[in-house]
């Protein structure tokens, strides 16, 4: 992730810490790494203190994810864009801090290049709407809109920002609006919902720009479906350690990366649910079963172990002090 | 429990990265000759060792040298705190005269040797060396029923003043300083106090002749092989590095050194005995029940049911968004949870207070209540004869199953007929109960009054938690952290005072004990 993040202490802005940085990288590269038919990663790491590490997993992951995915080229955004009918809403980012809601139009052609033409709602002089050609290397400045047409009248800047303002500057030039809107689940975390619920969602974090703090929380991204209000949409899911009866298989299949343990228990209660996903599983010395869970690691690792040359990611990560990481690769039966 | 901020976390992250183990080393050769007697009559007894005879008279030196080596007291406070009862061990040193004539030399010589030590703790020393400057020191203790008096040892000299004492657990939590002093081997203490470090220097103050080889080290396997051509990353960051104290050397040549484990105190678990301790005399007639083994901080246990319907009141401080005092079920109960026990007066709080909210009709009800449990017994009885509870539960079971009358497991059965359980949980399960002992006709007032009942122990319930959660507001728990117990006085009226004992282990297998021990505190260190 290039956008540095800031967390709060004593009511003032800091930079995150490289541990967390770290965690956010583990995420990432696992997504980065895809997946082979036939075997997947088992990532054990042991670390002093386990807080925020699997949220931090999971944001990495869904950053990654999204960088991949919702990252379209410009061909392909541009032909997404010709595609929108007549009069479909967009919102158009003129600049960083100038956004303005319009109407497509049918394309043009000059000079044998397709052009997207579109009106934006304010009132030209003349009376009628302002009319914008766009080319292909701009695409990326239109997007289609959720929000109903026309908004005749001029708005702030802040009124106009239709997308969450710390996810579009945490992840710039990703479409948002299928951020937005689509929900799936690319990574889940198992854990306790109660502390995953004050890591995630209740701690503030923010990314800078122009000496300005757009403050937001690991929630925002992530979007864990037990914490989404309302009809938001989700990228991860939340799999407590507590639940007494089987995971929704619903949400155990639609896992699309790799599923994060916050602890011993979390591991040893749900680790084997998933036998073809990617496992991260965060340990502290201090939990009671850290031995078993360490104990059910080593003994996949023994007898389960698939080695392909250069096929893990992590060789070229330098450990933090204090944190012992094994990755390989597990042969998926 | 999980109310780090980044930055707190970040100190340890910070402290993993700078902080070394320092060991120092202290001579007390006197020590040594008693740990090597007490060694060398363990291995003489071997499996022996294990009768109550020695038992009784092993375990409390144990004890006794344990605290020795790892607490910075005199031996007398030591002893005295220990409730170490030295005509007790002489007399037992006579009687072994008689059964072990053969031994009788070692034990009486062991006992003078321990009964002559005096003078100060050799920790001072060292700790004293550690407290000059104006770090923020704490130290380890490992025998929490020693930390008050440590607290007030400390307050009276100058030195030690500052010195904070604290507990492995809350080394894990927000504790932070910057010298950690440990007493006594590394091996004796979580790992995780030095692999999550909270201090950015830790001491380790041990003896000249205690063995202590323990090193940090990883623990994943790997393969060498496949970490060359990198089919499996395998990375760990910095470890602690330990150094000892410039001149001094671990072993002096004129000992050989002792293995630590072998000093470690005695392991708790259950046996007969402990009942006689509690004041319990066998008789025939007496009602009992299944129970778990729970082991308790400061060398304390209790008796708790073994039912899935059980409940136990306890104090969780895992997490701020889960309520702090609640009912919880005896399966879900977990080391590091605190149980709330009536040490005053002993036994169950909530059934006088649940009498005094029933008012005039708490004597008819409890009739009522005893009424129904002991037809059901009697009609097991008449049945299937005079087995035991547990027998007659079983045989219960597995009538009203291969009748089709209700599915109860025999564990379920013998607490409905134990006088602690007020009715089965569904109302189903009670009318078929009734009807098995002839009852059928009295269901329905039985119902009700079994409700009056249960809604006076939900109302005493409510009742101690809300007065408990009073208390608690206007005090710390960090003392509760430190020493695993703490009273809190409620007041005669409203059900003298109740404490809260660390649980640090619950045992797996079930014993029979007679009914009114359950919840009655055990005292295994005294």
């Amino acid at each position: 992730m290039s956008v540095k993040l800031y967390h709060k202490y004593s009511d003032k802005w800091f930079a995150v810490p490289k541990w967390v940085d770290h965690f956010i990288s583990v995420g990432e590269e696992l997504v980065l790494e895809g997946f082979e038919s036939s075997s997947r990663i088992v990532t054990g790491i042991v670390v002093p203190a386990r807080e925020y590490c699997a949220a931090l997993v999971g944001f990495g992951m869904v950053v990654g994810d999204t960088i991949i995915r919702d990252r379209p080229s410009n061909e392909a955004h541009f032909n997404k864009l010709l595609c929108l009918e007549p009069g479909a809403p967009v919102v158009y980012h003129e600049t960083d801090k100038k956004i303005r809601n319009g109407v497509i139009c049918p394309p043009e052609k000059i000079n044998d290049n397709y052009f997207i033409k579109f009106q934006i709602s304010e009132p030209s002089k003349k009376g009628s709407g302002i009319f914008v050609l766009i080319g292909q290397e701009k695409a990326f400045h239109l997007h289609p809109s959720t929000n109903p047409v026309t908004l005749p009248k001029r708005r702030t800047v802040k009124e106009k920002i239709l997308h969450n303002e710390f996810v579009g500057k945490l992840l710039p030039g990703c479409d948002l609006i299928n951020f937005d809107i689509q929900s799936k689940f690319v990574c889940a975390i198992v854990g306790k919902k109660h502390i995953l619920e004050q890591e995630i969602v209740n701690t503030p974090f923010a990314v800078s720009s122009d000496s300005r703090f757009t403050e937001g929380t690991l929630q925002d991204v992530l979007r864990v479906n037990s914490f989404a209000q309302g009809v938001q949409s989700h990228r991860s899911a939340l799999l407590p350690t507590s639940l007494r009866q089987q995971p929704d298989k619903h949400i155990v299949e639609k896992v699309e990366t790799g599923v994060i343990f916050d602890g011993a228990d979390a591991f040893l209660r749900w680790g084997a649910i998933w036998p073809n996903r990617h496992l991260v599983i965060i340990l502290d010395r201090t939990e009671l079963r850290f031995n078993d869970a360490i104990h059910g690691i080593n003994s996949i690792f023994s007898q389960n172990r698939l080695d392909i040359a250069r096929s893990v990611p992590f060789s070229d990560l330098v450990p933090l002090p204090g944190i012992e990481i094994l990755a390989f690769r597990e042969r998926i039966q | 429990m999980n109310n780090s901020s980044i930055s707190f976390l970040t100190k340890i992250y910070n402290n993993s990265q700078t902080c070394n183990i320092v060991r120092h080393v202290i001579v007390h050769d006197e020590l040594y000759h008693i740990a090597v007697a007490l060694n060398s009559l363990r291995n003489s007894l071997g499996p022996e060792s294990g009768e109550e005879f020695w038992r009784q008279i092993l375990n409390p030196i144990r004890r006794f040298i344990f605290s020795l080596c790892s607490t910075p007291l005199p031996p007398v406070t030591i002893a005295a705190i220990s409730g170490l009862d030295w005509n007790h061990l002489h007399h037992h040193v006579r009687l072994c005269q008689q059964t072990y004539p053969d031994l009788h030399s070692s034990l009486a010589d062991l006992i003078k040797r321990l009964e002559n030590l005096d003078g100060d703790s050799p920790f001072l020393t060292p700790l004293e060396s550690l407290c000059v400057s104006d770090a923020r020191v704490s130290v380890v203790i490992n025998v929490s029923r020693m930390n008050q008096a440590i607290e007030k040892y400390f307050n009276e000299n100058n030195t030690f003043k500052n010195v904070e004492i604290v507990s492995a657990r809350q080394l894990r939590e927000l504790h932070i300083c910057d010298r950690l002093v440990i007493l006594g081997p590394c091996r004796w203490i979580p790992e995780y106090i030095f692999l999550s470090p909270h201090a950015q220097e830790i001491h380790v103050i041990n003896f000249n002749w205690l063995h202590d080889q323990w090193k940090p080290s990883s623990v994943f396997v790997s393969d060498p092989q496949s970490l060359k051509n990198r089919s499996v990353s395998h990375c760990i960051g910095r470890l602690p590095e330990i150094t000892n104290k410039s001149g001094q050397a671990f072993c002096d040549n004129n000992f050989s050194s002792l293995d630590s484990l072998d000093l470690l105190p005695p392991t708790p678990a259950f046996r007969k005995e402990m009942l006689h301790n509690a004041g319990w005399e066998p008789s025939h007639n007496e009602e009992l029940t299944l129970a778990k083994f729970c082991h308790l901080a400061g060398e304390r246990a209790v008796f708790v049911p073994a039912d899935d319907n059980a409940a136990q009141l306890a104090i969780d401080l895992s997490s701020a968004s889960i309520p702090l005092i609640r009912r919880v079920p005896i399966g879900a109960l977990e080391p590091d949870m605190y149980l709330l026990l009536r040490t005053a007066g002993g036994g169950d709080f909530l059934i006088p207070l649940a009498n005094r909210i029933l008012g005039r009709i708490a004597k008819e009800r409890r009739e009522q209540q005893a009424e129904w449990k002991s037809q059901l017994i009697s009609k097991a009885k008449e049945q299937f004869g005079e087995l035991s509870r547990g027998a007659l539960a079983s045989a219960v079971s597995n009538y009203l199953s291969s009748n089709a009358l209700l599915h109860a497991s025999p564990a379920n059965v013998f607490y409905w007929m134990s006088s602690r359980s007020i009715r089965p949980r569904k109302k189903e399960a009670f009318i078929a109960i009734l009807e098995y002992s002839g009852m059928q006709s009295k269901s329905e007032e039985l119902w009700e009054a079994m409700e009056e009942i249960e809604r006076a122990h939900r109302s005493a319930g409510h009742t101690i938690r809300k007065m408990l959660l009073q208390r608690i507001s206007t005090m710390s728990l960090e003392p509760l952290k430190r020493d695993g117990q703490m009273v809190f006085d409620l007041g005669e009226q409203d059900g003298g005072s109740i404490s809260a004992f660390q649980i640090i282990n619950i045992s797996k297998d079930e014993f029979d004990i007679p009914i009114n021990l359950i919840g009655t505190l055990l005292d295994f260190g005294a």
